[in-house]
C-alpha cells in the first residue's frame, strides 16, 4: 500500500473537522434546520385549536414529522456545495479510499443537525405539552433516527446532485426510506407516554441505524464513482 | 530512444462519445519527463474532457492511457498520487482564508512556514489571512496555482490555468513551470494564450475533432 501523500490522506477524522470548521463558518445555514423545526412547532397551536385536540396524543407524529422535515431540507445540499465549487472531483482523483471521508462528512453532518435537534426537542416537547415520561425516550430516538436520516438521505443527495436541480427528485426518493424511521420514532414516545415497553422500537431503530452504516458510506462512494461525469 | 515504460504518459487511439456523438477520437500522443505539452483547438473540441480523461474522471469509449507502460486504472492509487489538476473549478472553500484552503491540499511534508513562503511568492502575502469570498477571480486563481508549489506530483494538468491572472501572474506561473520542467517534472496544459515559455511542444486538438 501506499504511505499517506497529503494532509486530507487521514480520510475520516481530517473530514470531519473540515466540516466542522466550514459550518462555523457559515453558521447562518448550519442552524437553519432547528430554526425551521421550531417554527413549525410554534405554528402548530395556530392551526389546531386546543378545544378539539389533546396536543400531548399527537405530539410524538408532530416531533417526529417535523425532525424529518428538518433532516430532508438540511440533507439536500450535504454535497451541492463540494460538486459545485469542484472539491468533489478533486477527492474522486485524491488517491485514496472514497467511503472514509464521505463517513466523516455524514458523521459530522449529523453532528451540526441530528444533534442540536434532539438536544433542542426537550423545548418543542414542552410547547406540546409531552408528558414528562416522554421525554428521554424522545431524546434517545432523535438521537439514533436523526443519525439514520443522514446516513440514508446521503444516498439519494449523491444520486441526484449531479442532475442539477434535483431539488424535487430528493424528497420523492428519500422519504419512503425514512418511514420506518418515522413510525419507530413516534412509537417509542408513544409507547412511553402510555406506559409500554419503549426500548423496542428504540432496538429496531437502533437496528436499521447499524446496518445504514455499514451500507451507506460505501453506497455513496460508489455511486459518485460511477455518477459524476461533469 | 525512449521505450515506452519512461512515458510519463501514453494515449493510444482514444474515443469519446457524449450522447452518441463522437467529440474526438483517433487521439495519439505521449509527454515525457520534463516535457511541456500544451493543448490547442478551438471552443467544444474536447480539450477539457481529454483533461478529464486523464484525470480518470471520464472513462473514454475506446482506447487507452498508460504511465510509464502501465495502463492508469490498473493501478489508480499509485497514478492519481502522482499527478495534480488544476481546472476551472478551483476547488477552494469561499467561507475559508487562502492559507487553510492550501494547508488542507498541502503535502505532508510541507510546513505552514513552507506555505507562507510560497503565497508570498505567489504576490498572496497580504491576503493569506483573509477569507476568500474577500479576494478577486485572479487571486483565486493564484490560491489556486499555488497548490501547485505545495504538492509532491510529477504530472500537471492544468486546464486554462492563466484564465483570470494578469500579467505578473502569468510570468509567476511560467517561472513555476520552468523550474518543474527542470526538476523532472512533466505538464500537459491547455491555453489560449500566446507563452514566453521555451521548449514548448503544441498540440493540436481540431484534427482529431468530428
Amino acid at each position: 500500500m501506499h504511505s499517506p501523500k497529503t494532509r486530507h490522506d487521514i480520510g475520516f477524522y481530517a473530514h470531519f473537522r473540515r466540516e466542522l470548521s466550514l459550518a462555523r463558518c457559515a453558521f447562518d445555514a448550519t442552524i437553519a434546520p432547528l430554526v425551521f423545526m421550531f417554527m413549525g412547532v410554534a405554528v402548530i397551536p395556530l392551526a389546531l385549536s386546543p378545544d378539539t385536540v389533546s396536543y400531548s396524543s399527537i405530539a410524538p407524529g408532530i416531533v417526529w414529522i417535523m425532525v424529518m422535515l428538518a433532516s430532508l431540507m438540511s440533507i439536500e445540499r450535504i454535497f451541492t456545495f463540494d460538486y459545485d465549487d469542484g472539491s468533489l472531483e478533486q477527492l474522486l482523483i485524491s488517491p485514496q479510499l472514497l467511503a472514509q471521508p464521505i463517513f466523516g462528512k455524514l458523521v459530522a453532518h449529523w453532528v451540526l443537525t441530528g444533534l442540536p435537534m434532539a438536544l433542542a426537542s426537550p423545548m418543542m416537547a414542552f410547547v406540546l405539552s409531552l408528558p414528562a415520561e416522554g421525554y428521554l425516550p424522545m431524546i434517545l430516538s432523535i438521537v439514533i433516527g436523526t443519525a439514520y436520516l443522514s446516513l440514508v438521505g446521503s444516498v439519494c443527495a449523491s444520486l441526484t446532485v449531479s442532475l442539477g436541480r434535483g431539488g424535487f427528485l430528493l424528497p420523492i426518493t428519500v422519504i419512503p426510506l425514512y418511514m420506518p424511521i418515522i413510525i419507530f420514532g413516534s412509537a417509542t414516545i408513544d409507547f412511553a407516554v402510555s406506559g409500554m415497553e419503549w426500548s423496542f422500537p428504540l432496538a429496531i431503530m437502533g437496528t436499521l441505524l447499524c446496518l445504514a452504516m455499514a451500507v451507506c458510506p460505501i453506497a455513496v462512494a460508489t455511486i459518485f464513482r460511477f455518477t459524476i461525469l461533469f | 530512444m525512449t521505450t515506452p515504460s519512461d512515458k510519463v504518459l501514453q494515449v493510444e487511439d482514444l474515443v469519446f462519445e457524449r450522447n452518441g456523438c463522437t467529440i474526438f477520437s483517433g487521439v495519439n500522443f505521449h509527454l515525457e519527463e520534463g516535457e511541456l505539452l500544451l493543448l490547442q483547438g478551438s471552443n467544444g473540441c474536447g480539450k477539457s474532457t481529454l483533461m478529464r480523461i486523464l484525470t480518470t474522471l471520464v472513462r473514454p469509449q475506446q482506447g487507452r492511457v498508460c504511465s510509464y507502460g502501465e495502463n492508469i486504472y490498473d493501478d489508480k492509487h499509485k497514478y492519481l498520487s502522482n499527478i495534480i489538476f488544476i481546472g476551472h473549478q478551483l476547488a477552494l472553500k469561499l467561507a475559508l482564508s487562502p492559507l487553510d484552503n492550501l494547508n488542507w491540499s498541502a503535502s505532508s511534508s510541507r510546513d505552514r512556514q513552507y506555505i507562507f513562503k510560497v503565497m508570498d511568492e505567489m504576490g498572496l502575502g497580504a491576503v493569506s489571512g483573509l477569507p476568500c469570498y474577500r479576494l478577486s477571480a485572479g487571486q483565486l486563481k493564484r490560491v489556486a496555482l499555488t497548490k501547485l508549489f505545495v504538492s509532491d506530483a510529477k504530472l500537471w494538468l492544468l486546464d486554462e490555468p492563466f484564465v483570470a491572472l494578469d500579467l505578473s501572474g502569468i510570468s509567476i506561473i511560467e517561472k513555476l513551470i520552468n523550474r518543474h520542467l527542470k526538476h523532472n517534472g512533466s505538464v500537459l496544459m491547455t491555453s489560449h494564450q500566446d507563452l514566453s515559455l521555451s521548449n514548448i511542444r503544441k498540440l493540436d486538438m481540431s484534427v482529431w475533432c468530428r
